[in-house]
């Protein structure tokens, strides 16, 4: 590191020395001094105390004190602005006169409770205060990222900046979550993913890298940032351009610039462990036939009647035998039970089991907990050290961490990252030189334990009497623990979980490096040359002689290995010129222009085989068969340069405006070239002279109106012919040379307000016009080719947005502040000029989950409904629905036959399970195809049983089910210390969502879902398997009309998952300085995802598909977002952690 | 000024300095300029095109092929996927083709794939014929375009078979988006093309498909004529959407295609490897005894006449039992294609954890499954399943009949018995019956209503009207139907479902044939339409065995 920070300022000091400006000797200088401190007196470490127009700035020390030194060449006895900013209070300004000797500057200054003063430098022109700026950019400082430190930048942000929607889809450790900023501005990402634009230190970040890759920010030290400045719609970002419309998030690291001359290290020990919160529910009895010790399972026996009981056996003894099987599957269990969802079930005999029996024996002998079992809490911990200091004109941050997250899931390893940073700068006269650096790896697994065939999946088919950590005498985990059929499904979680290894390296390196020159003061120039790499090195093994529950299974049994690995490398470079002047004293102006290039280069490499010559060697050349290789690399180059002026009049009126012209390799030929702007205006009504209620000390309105862009994915121009394998396929893709960037016009209005110099507020508006949405559009067949990207829609959406800050307490030694947020969202397609259709998650049987199509509210879930209101039944009988009537609602609030005389209670009473109402009743048609208002014959309407909405021909109607934007969300932390102990809690909430839980749904398939549990039920309210089994005919001939929809959506499963959450906590204590020990320390107790108050029924309501670019989901047009597909599909929960976090600085 | 040039100097050589040109080429798929700028690539397109157009039709899961099988009890399963037990419950209901429909995927899949195979080969016969282009021989050009006429004239054919209305796609029509026509309408056309193929390769005789044409088949121009006849057979009369359109075929053409047709098996090298066309969509149909078993309804007409009574363990028993109570019965039959045997265990015979018949037969194709049946409608339990190609499926690798010499044979057989020439159709009929069968030969027919006699063994013993409900000894049509099935099952597309469409056979308000599916009818501009279900539009009357 040492070695590093020396060559690097050599580095600065030849550069100095070849453009000239190194300074005379000083002869006789100028001294200023002085004190920084707060308006209660405390001293003020790390104040920045600046001349601009000298671009002099130092930092204050541990006492507050400063010290400029001006040579004697600069002085003429001229009067200089002496700037003062520290984080968290108002700026002060002083004006002294320049002349060589001592002079003395103390500055006091006040709380900035709503942090107006704040300088912000994302979405805007330049560095511009709060104050000033005439749009919506949040900021987060280090300040609330370390009271509760977080593994991912963005997480950090939940329920802290009012607009940015996120999900952490996946509980993963080192998932990407979702983030969404305002409303949604495109109806399909077609790959691009929906995140917004990431920016660190200037480094526009590459988002290409898949799921394995991290996903952007899992990569980056939380603890180095700065801030983060979050710009959330098109008003804002219009400066980014092309690649900006669904906003930008901003991190700036941390430096030792503005801080006093010296050395001061910091250092954060943080211990913990991470565990599940909830569980979701799994049946706990069954409906297997037991003999009369009721100990012994009965089975079939060929040739004996199949309740009969001709012959039983010991569950427990028997799946030990099958799984004990010295080869490489187990053996199939003897016979099949009487009672087994997959043999024996009929949905129209009478006397079926699925109308006369009841799951509700509870299972004989031990029972385990599979949860318990598959869950198993996981060391959480990290270590972090950095330093900063300034020598001379050089300051610089470094900073090393070593993170590791074990998750929660037994046998997983979870995400483990080293990092180091290295940040420098150095002022030279006219420039300033700035340099970042960053390296990480990282490693993380268990990325295919997820969704329909991973362990997950697997957990909601065990039963209570499978033993999941019972090994074999071989020493190998059971792998068939449940003796019910369903084959692969029944596997053993636990052995994929030990068993099949899939590991992702990363390695990411970020670094920027900055000159800015100021040759006058009404003018400077920046140029910046930035780099992101990365590579990805993912392998999956399931080693030869893994093990099946039936076989052989020749390519599983004997192996299978994946290896692939992802490259990409993108750089930025560009220049600035920045005029600034001001004239008529009050009339400030900045004139700018940019200039910029991307150049970014992805390579993806995949090859995988089957059938393993030798065990433990995941290397391809040990492949047999099933070869399978894949590549694709993607070149982009983009230009942008952009001219903006900015004025404002004696700091009431402020105007702002910019044009951008993009260029870009991913627009079609034709259309290489497309154009942004903004116009943005702000009036600062409280600072007119004729302002009359001075309790309200602050109130700025703001306008602003931009549009920026989301670019085309790299294959969406060109056409394209399929390649695989080494066979050429048909014509895919028609090219496109027309295509454009999408076009996000976004009008923003707010106010900002504070009150008494301590009650902030912030509203705002936004509107939208997505357009030129850019959507894959199918073809007739005739043309050979299936689609073609067009732009084709556009969404309308709109945000409201409110925070609030409420300082209660604000005294030396106690201080009590309220912080919240709220804000809604909601778009609308408002034009599609392809015919209407539908698009989903990439789970199974999701893909139709939404429609696009005009005047749809975007997001809304499809998919059938069970009656639950006498209206939603056919016309004819309507009538007879009601208390004592053929119609009824029963306990759960489906409407269900139960003819008259008859209650929804009377099913085992009076044996009505077994009915059905009559085909010949006059509630079924006689009109051959059907007739409106009444039912039609194909479908069977069972006693009790929930009833889909059908149209007249017997058809299931396709009805919307619920939303996956919320209605509303809300954050609210609270901030509380006295003396040197503190207390903080933030709670953030999510209403109005909903969740389409196909986990649950699923379980139904074998009878495990909780629902199904029947024990402890009274004769009035238990219901048979078939209520909770398939559709009922004609969607299947199985089914008497339950739950079971073969995966699809309904509106048993659509799940309100509205929830409010305990996000952050911590309680600590500043020690100060202790006897022993060097360094000002500080210990917290931390906790992260701690409660959730929810009605959803699956792991956690934070669930989704869609996280990363690219695996948005099925189809050429998904959403791309979790955020979205809010599909709760066997993901990851997320997780809930504890540690004890102990800093120290010296 | 000085200094501002200085500021701005940077800038302006920074925009020079930088590459301005956007543009960059996708090295990930190709476009039609590399695809068919050279000849051998022409070539190339070309040869791929029977697997792609055959993979349209019979290749994948996500098809219509799974309902097609349910429907016409060619295989049963009241799983949901791929719309197999949605399609084949009783009553039978309309095929949705509204927006966001459960089987969207698998109602476009064939339409498309089928369309986007046949515009593969007509681009090629485009650019054959460009001027001065050549593949490099006068008989290359015309092998070539004579093979793409046959991919033409299929792939247009099998879209003719299933779906009402078509666009007809051509060398000749490209870009002109024509209108869709009616399914009977384009099959014309398609078997105009088919014979374009065959007038093309008899101008060029002599030459000899590359074995990857047509996967491990050298053929010469001589059998590719063959197997273009042999389509046209299958075509001709498969199209026929009822019993009336099916007597009305054009038989003699049928019996002089199928009569010219390959002389043995059309045996295709599948592959498993990743990417390969040569595939079929197997999954559903006999690979997993959870998923599929085989309808009794048909398969019970082995069964020996015994008296076993309503819900007895027999096929009259079943038949004597209410729709929504039946069940697995045991079928004692002497067709050796079925096990023998006269109890379940018997039947089953099985070694080792394969849980497959030993010793194997070549001729076994049904096994008595497991006991752990599938679920099931009550309809469709039925304790065998599918054995004949499990081995081939074991792999996926292998030949694979795609046009069996049973099936021309069967073919030639119903013509002639619709043109009241039995004795050339006991003929047909007997080679499978006895071979395979291993059942006495038919002999005696005279009639086309005569019992084929054979007492109360007799294969096939079919279900009698009026109220199906007992099952005697079928006649000479029935036994034609019986080895058509047997012969002819999971060999293609619709195998059962388009004859037995054009027998009468389907149960009442079975949809005849697939809207043209809402994605096409959308980019077109039409409205959106269903076709089946009982009294629907395009549904099938009660059918013969009473359902």
């Amino acid at each position: 590191m040492k070695r590093l920070f020396r060559s690097t300022s050599l580095i600065f000091g030849v550069v100095a020395t070849l453009i000239g400006v190194i300074p005379a000797l000083a002869q006789a200088q100028a001294t200023i001094t002085g004190r920084v401190q707060s308006q209660d007196g405390t001293a003020l470490r790390g104040a920045n105390v600046t001349i601009p127009e000298l671009q002099i700035s130092v930092g204050t020390s541990e006492t507050g004190s400063y010290s400029i030194v001006i040579p004697q060449a600069r002085l003429s006895g001229q009067a200089v602005n002496l700037r003062v900013r520290a984080i968290g209070y108002t700026p002060e300004l002083k004006s002294v006169t320049l002349r060589a000797g001592a002079q003395t500057a103390n500055f006091s200054l006040r709380r900035d409770v709503n942090r107006l003063a704040e300088v912000v430098v994302t979405g805007v022109t330049g560095a511009t205060e709060q104050t000033k700026v005439a749009f919506s950019v949040a900021r987060v400082d280090a300040e609330d990222l370390q009271k509760v430190p977080s593994s991912n930048p963005l997480t950090a942000l939940s329920g802290k900046v009012a607009g940015l929607n996120i999900v952490a889809a996946s509980g993963r450790p080192g998932a990407p979550p979702s983030v969404m900023l305002r409303a949604p501005t495109s109806i399909s990402t077609s790959g691009t993913g929906a995140s917004p634009l990431y920016i660190i230190d200037g480094v526009v970040m590459s988002d290409q890298l898949g799921n394995t890759g991290g996903g952007g920010l899992a990569s980056i030290n939380t603890d180095d940032i700065a801030s983060i400045e979050v710009v959330k719609g098109a008003a804002g970002s219009s400066v980014y351009g092309a690649r900006a419309a669904r906003g930008v998030i901003a991190i700036t690291t941390k430096s030792g610039k503005g801080g006093p001359e010296g050395m001061r290290f910091s250092t954060r020990s943080e211990y913990g462990s991470s565990n599940i919160e909830h569980k979701f529910k799994l049946s706990q009895s069954n409906a297997y036939r037991l003999d009369e010790t009721g100990t012994r399972f009965c089975i079939n026996v060929t040739g004996q009647a199949s309740n009969s009981c001709a012959r039983s056996i010991d569950y427990i003894s028997e799946v030990k035998r099958i799984n004990s099987y010295s080869d490489v599957f187990a053996l199939s269990p003897i016979g099949s039970f009487p009672i087994d969802p997959g043999s024996t079930l009929s949905a129209t005999t009478a006397g079926s089991p699925l109308r006369n029996v009841f799951e509700n024996e509870k299972w004989p002998g031990v029972n385990y907990d599979a949860i318990e079992q598959f869950a198993d809490p996981k060391p959480f911990w990290q270590q972090n050290i950095d330093m900063r200091g300034r020598s001379g004109n050089t300051s610089f941050f470094a900073s090393a961490n070593s993170y590791s997250e074990g998750g929660a899931i037994v046998f997983l390893d979870g995400f483990k990252r080293q990092s180091g940073r290295l940040n420098l700068d150095r002022t030279q006269g006219a420039w300033t030189l700035g340099l970042t650096s960053y390296f990480s790896k990282d490693r993380k697994d268990g990325f295919t334990q997820e969704d329909g065939g991973g362990a997950f999946f697997r957990l909601t088919r065990t039963i209570p009497l499978a033993n999941l950590e019972a090994r074999d005498e071989f020493g190998r985990l059971y792998i068939r623990p449940n003796l019910g059929s369903g084959g692969s499904q029944n596997y053993n979680p636990l052995y994929y979980l030990e068993n099949q290894r899939d590991v992702a390296n990363t390695n990411r390196f970020l670094g920027s490096a900055t000159a800015q020159w100021r040759p006058v003061t009404w003018a400077q120039m920046d140029f910046n040359f930035s780099y992101d790499g990365a590579n990805v090195a993912y392998q999956q093994l399931n080693d030869k002689n893994f093990r099946t529950t039936t076989g052989p299974a020749s390519t599983t049994n004997a192996g299978t290995l994946v290896k692939r690995s992802e490259m990409q490398n993108q750089y930025n470079t560009g220049a600035d010129l920045v005029l600034k002047k001001t004239m008529w004293t009050d009339f400030n102006t900045r004139a700018t222009f940019r200039y910029g290039y991307e150049n970014s280069l992805y390579d993806y490499r995949r090859g995988q085989g089957t059938t393993l010559a030798v065990v433990g060697v995941p290397n391809l050349n040990n492949v047999g068969a099933d070869f399978s290789i894949t590549s694709f690399t993607q070149t982009t180059k983009s230009i942008g340069y952009f001219g903006g002026l900015d004025v404002d009049w004696k700091d009431r009126y402020v105007l702002g405006g910019l044009v951008r012209r993009d260029g870009s390799s991913l627009f079609g030929s034709a259309n290489r070239w497309s154009t942004w702007a903004r116009a943005s205006a702000a009036w600062r009504v409280s600072q007119e002279p004729w302002w009359f209620i001075p309790q309200i000390n602050e109130l700025k309105l703001r306008g602003s109106r931009g549009t920026a862009g989301n670019r085309p994915v790299f294959a969406a121009q060109f056409e394209t012919y399929a390649l695989s394998n080494g066979v050429l396929g048909g014509a895919s893709t028609i090219g496109n040379k027309d295509l454009k960037p999408e076009t996000v016009q976004e009008t923003e209005f707010g106010a900002d307000m504070e009150v008494f110099h301590r009650l902030g507020l912030g509203v705002t508006y936004s509107k939208t016009l997505a357009k030129d949405q850019i959507l894959v559009v199918p073809l007739a067949a005739f043309n050979g080719a299936s689609q073609q990207y067009q732009n084709a829609g556009q969404l309308d959406g709109k945000t409201f947005e409110l925070s609030a800050n409420l300082p209660i307490l604000q005294g030396r030694n106690v201080n009590y502040s309220i912080r919240g947020t709220y804000d809604r969202s909601s778009a609308t397609i408002t034009k599609l000029l392809v015919p209407p259709y539908t698009f989903g998650a990439s789970a199974q049987a999701t893909d139709k989950l939404f429609f696009a199509r005009e005047g749809e509210k975007y997001g809304t879930f499809y998919g059938r409904k069970f009656v639950t209101k006498c209206s939603q039944l056919p016309s004819a009988l309507q009538g007879s629905c009601g208390s004592g009537m053929d119609f009824q609602t029963n306990n759960e609030g489906y409407i269900v036959y139960t003819g008259v005389g008859n209650t929804t209670f009377d099913g085992i009473k009076k044996n009505l399970w077994q009915s059905a109402l009559a085909k010949n009743s006059p509630y079924y048609t006689t009109k051959a195809g059907g007739e409106n208002g009444k039912l039609n014959p194909a479908v069977n309407t069972n006693w009790g049983m929930p009833i889909v909405i059908r149209d007249s021909t017997g058809q299931a109607v396709v009805s919307a089910l619920g939303n996956a934007l919320p209605k509303y969300r809300f954050g609210f932390a609270q901030t509380f210390s006295f003396k040197n102990f503190s207390a903080y809690a933030l709670i953030d909430a999510a209403i109005g969502r909903s969740v389409y839980n196909q986990g649950r749904g699923w379980a139904h398939l074998d009878f495990l879902a909780g629902d199904q549990d029947q024990y402890g039920k009274n004769v009035e309210e238990a219901k048979p398997l078939g209520y909770y089994y398939r559709a009922s005919s004609p969607d299947n001939a199985a089914g008497l009309g339950g739950f079971y929809d073969v995966l699809g959506p309904n509106s048993r499963f659509v799940e309100d998952a509205s929830y409010k959450k305990l996000r952050e906590a911590s309680v600590g204590y500043h020690f100060g300085k202790l006897p022993v020990l060097n360094g000002d320390w500080t210990a917290s107790v931390v906790g992260h995802n701690l409660k959730t108050w929810t009605k959803y029924t699956g792991f956690d309501p934070e669930v989704g598909f869609g996280a990363v670019s690219g695996t948005g989901g099925s189809g050429a047009n998904s959403s791309g977002s979790a955020l979205i597909n809010a599909v709760d599909a066997f993901q990851f929960p997320n997780t809930r952690t504890f540690t004890f976090s102990l800093s120290s600085s010296f | 000024m000085r200094k501002l040039i200085f500021l701005i100097a940077p800038i302006a050589a920074g925009l020079l300095a930088c590459d301005t040109d956007l543009a960059v080429t996708n090295p990930n798929n190709p476009d039609v300029t590399r695809v068919l700028a050279r000849p051998v690539d022409v070539e190339t397109s070309i040869s791929n095109s029977y697997g792609r157009m055959q993979q349209a039709a019979f290749g994948g899961n996500t098809s219509i092929t799974p309902a097609l099988l349910t429907m016409s009890f060619e295989n049963s399963s009241d799983l949901n996927n791929f719309g197999m037990g949605p399609r084949s419950g009783i009553p039978r209901v309309a095929i949705a083709n509204n927006r966001g429909n459960l089987y969207q995927d698998e109602n476009f899949a064939q339409f498309s794939n089928s369309v986007r195979a046949a515009r593969a080969a007509a681009d090629g016969i485009n650019s054959l014929d460009r001027p001065g282009f050549t593949i490099g021989s006068a008989a290359a050009d015309q092998r070539a375009r004579a093979f793409a006429w046959l991919v033409i004239g299929a792939a247009n054919g099998n879209v003719a078979l299933a779906y009402d209305s078509m666009t007809i796609v051509s060398p000749g029509n490209k870009g002109a988006e024509p209108k869709l026509l009616a399914a009977k309408d384009a099959m014309v056309i398609a078997l105009a093309q088919l014979d374009t193929a065959i007038a093309v390769a008899s101008a060029a005789p002599g030459f000899t498909l590359p074995t990857t044409w047509v996967n491990g088949n050298a053929f010469t121009s001589a059998q590719m004529i063959q197997l273009a006849r042999g389509w046209k057979a299958r075509l001709r009369a498969g199209v026929a959407r009822s019993v009336a359109e099916r007597k009305a075929v054009n038989w003699d053409a049928v019996i002089a295609d199928a009569g010219a047709a390959l002389p043995t098996d059309l045996m295709v090298t599948m592959s498993n490897a990743a990417g390969s066309v040569w595939t079929v969509g197997d999954a559903q149909h006999y690979t997993y005894d959870t998923w599929s078993q085989q309808s009794p309804i048909i398969l019970g007409m082995a069964d020996s006449a015994r008296a076993c009574g309503a819900g007895g363990d027999c096929y009259d028993g079943w038949l004597q039992t209410p729709l929504t109570s039946r069940y697995a019965f045991l079928i004692k039959t002497k067709d050796q294609r079925l096990p023998s045997g006269e109890t379940r265990a018997d039947q089953r015979n099985t070694s080792g954890a394969g849980d497959f018949p030993s010793p194997p037969r070549a001729n076994l194709y049904y096994r008595n499954r497991r006991p752990t049946d599938p679920a099931g409608s009550a309809f469709n339990l039925s304790q065998y399943d599918y054995y004949r190609f499990q081995a081939w499926a074991n792999t996926r690798n292998g030949a694979y009949p795609l046009m069996t010499r049973a099936e021309m044979d069967l073919l030639m057989a119903e013509g002639y018995i619709y043109k009241g020439d039995f004795a050339n159709a006991m003929t047909k009929i007997n080679i499978t019956r006895v071979a395979n069968g291993n059942l006495p030969a038919l002999t005696g027919i005279t009639s086309a209503t005569q019992s084929i006699g054979g007492g109360a063994s007799c294969v096939p013993r079919v279900p009698q009207p009026p109220a199906f409900n007992t099952a005697a000894c079928g006649n000479i049509m029935e036994a034609m139907k019986w080895e058509k099935r047997l012969e002819t099952e999971m060999t293609h597309m619709g195998a059962w479902f388009f004859d037995s469409r054009g027998w009468g056979d389907l149960p009442e308000g079975t949809p005849l044939e697939w809207p043209v599916p809402f994605q096409e009818l959308d980019v077109r501009g039409i409205p959106l339409y269903n076709l089946g279900g009982v009294g629907g539009p395009s549904s099938a009357p009660k059918g013969n065995y009473g359902l």
